[in-house]
């Protein structure tokens, strides 16, 4: 250990230059993530209007697979997220449009633009919809309409849903209809052909006729029910939206900047980790790779050799004071300058 | 005042070490394993320290040919010295010189544009081990002139590495040590070490 602090102590303006090349630019960076992060949030109540007041039963197979609304509805916008054209919708609604326009990497544009919006549950019922933005304005903008744009799509999925059962009654309906009507007209042509009254043999038909017609009719019947059933629910539905999706908390456009905390300190933590693994590297590389000989414990790694003595570091330049002292005499020239004189 | 009064206090435990010694270490050679080490300043120091420490005549010879700093520091570049020994030309006892140090005299190296013969360091040490009580030898660094100092430690009685705390690197010096394998095993000396570590203390 103490090698490695030796060496720390004698590399530390190369260790420091290091650390803050590393540290300095991350700091930087966090701090600019800090002042131009603008976010907006949105907080919406959900419920699931067919399920709110069922009891589960102990023994149900599916308890444990059921998630609670406020996970639904996180996971379906996240999912939502994931398609091109409800991004597209969402920035067609905002002034990011002019910008999305002109970009010539448009699946960038998008890629950025989705990974900055985010629905995240915030308990079963509750779900917050959030957008970071690098502009103040910005963030509001696109969870509104990113709000808007979800609640389009899930009045058109409806519409799409009662539209193919109506569409399915209907035509159901209409077969109906068809075999009413033969039914009918075969009754009434059975009439017709026969004079009253009718024999014991042909009553039966006639009344097997007059079931035909009874049942048809009967059907008919239950299919115009059902299609008004439909168009009712579909109404019934919509109003219930406004129950089931309710948005508690409006986006707000903060003229400050909000929400970066948390990507800043992510930023600066693992750049000091980093500024600080890489000088930790840097010591240790040093001093494994550092072969000089530092004092009686580094000879004695030669160890069929004799050390026989150490002198110790002078505090001047010892050769120096040692010719001093053997060829300056005090009071003269030195012993070769005298010889020579 | 502390016991550190002369810079060549510095060097007075490893001057008592081979005072003390029970060999026969009359020729000290000092290396490194590069220039740098400190094994010049090593060298003058523990002549001076020897030359404290006992009341025999201490020769410092000057070999570095390389980086002939103790030649230099005694302002005798261009006196005749070793090389001139080598070759011959002037006795090893004339060419020697007194220093301020009442026990210390010098050898300067000598510099000279041709690398001198080895041929006759024997006969030439025959002559000054006659005179001195100790002959230190500064050397050249071992990686630089691994031959000078192969040569020379056949004279010595032994050889020292000078290894500089802070800045001797462990792979240079078991280099030197692989290159000097062959002939002899220095002992190792470290040099300006932190007094303040503990373990200094401890194993010294």
């Amino acid at each position: 250990m103490e090698r490695y602090i030796q060496t720390a102590k004698r590399l530390w303006l190369l260790v420091a230059l290091t650390f803050a090349l590393v540290a300095v630019p991350g700091l930087f960076a966090a701090y600019t993530e800090y002042t131009t992060t603008f976010q907006s949030d949105a907080t919406v109540w959900v419920e699931r209007a067919d399920e709110q007041y069922q009891t589960g039963r102990a023994d149900d197979p599916n308890l444990f697979g059921r998630i609670s609304p406020g996970a639904e509805q996180a996971e379906i916008f996240s999912q939502l997220v994931q398609t091109n054209s409800f991004i597209i919708e969402v920035i067609g609604q905002t002034s990011l449009q002019p910008a999305y326009e002109a970009a010539e990497d448009k699946d960038g544009f998008r890629g950025e633009v989705r990974k900055r919006l985010r629905g995240q549950a915030l308990g079963t019922n509750l779900v917050r919809l959030s957008y970071q933005a690098r502009e103040p304005g910005i963030a509001a903008e696109m969870v509104t309409a990113a709000l808007v744009a979800r609640e389009g799509r899930v009045k058109n999925a409806r519409l799409a849903a009662t539209t193919t059962a109506t569409a399915f009654y209907q035509r159901e309906f209409e077969i109906a209809q068809r075999q009413a009507l033969v039914a009918q007209t075969a009754l009434e042509q059975f009439n017709r052909s026969r004079p009253t009254p009718l024999p014991e043999n042909e009553v039966y038909q006639q009344s097997q006729l007059r079931l035909a017609v009874d049942v048809a009719q009967v059907r008919l019947n239950d299919l115009r029910s059902r299609l008004d059933r439909g168009a009712v629910s579909t109404a019934l539905l919509d109003m219930a939206e406004n129950v089931q999706f309710q948005v508690i908390d409006r986006p707000q456009a903060d003229p400050f900047p909000t929400g970066g905390t948390r990507g800043a300190s992510l930023i600066a933590t693992v750049a000091l980790v980093g500024a600080l693994a890489l000088a930790i590297c840097l010591v240790v590389v040093a001093t494994v790779l550092d072969d000089r000989i530092r004092d009686l414990v580094g000879l004695s790694r030669f160890r069929d050799v004799e050390v026989f003595g150490v002198v110790e570091k002078a505090t001047g330049t010892a050769r120096d004071a040692t010719a001093q002292t053997l060829f300056d005499a005090p009071d003269g020239p030195s012993a070769i300058r005298r010889r020579t004189a | 005042m502390s016991e550190r009064s002369s810079p060549t206090s510095l060097f007075d435990t490893i001057a008592a070490r081979i005072n003390a010694s029970p060999e026969a270490l009359r020729l000290l050679g000092f290396t490194g394993a590069v220039i740098g080490e400190g094994a010049s300043t090593v060298a003058l120091g523990t002549a001076a320290a020897l030359g404290d420490v006992q009341s025999g005549p201490v020769l410092i010879i000057d070999a570095n040919w390389i980086d002939h700093t103790v030649t230099d520091g005694a302002g005798a570049p261009d006196a005749p010295g070793l090389a001139a020994c080598l070759r011959g030309t002037i006795q090893a006892k004339a060419a020697v010189i007194p220093t301020a140090h009442r026990n210390v005299s010098l050898l300067p190296a000598g510099v000279e544009n041709d690398r001198p013969p080895l041929g006759e360091l024997r006969s030439v040490f025959v002559s000054l081990e006659r005179d001195f009580r100790y002959v230190v030898v500064d050397l050249p660094p071992v990686l630089t002139s691994t031959a000078l100092v192969i040569s020379w430690n056949a004279v010595l009685a032994r050889l020292f590495l000078v290894v500089r705390a802070d800045s001797g690197r462990a792979r240079l010096v078991r280099s030197a040590l692989a290159a000097l394998a062959p002939v002899t095993t220095p002992a190792l000396i470290l040099n300006a070490a932190d007094p303040q570590a503990g373990r200094l203390v401890a194993r010294a």
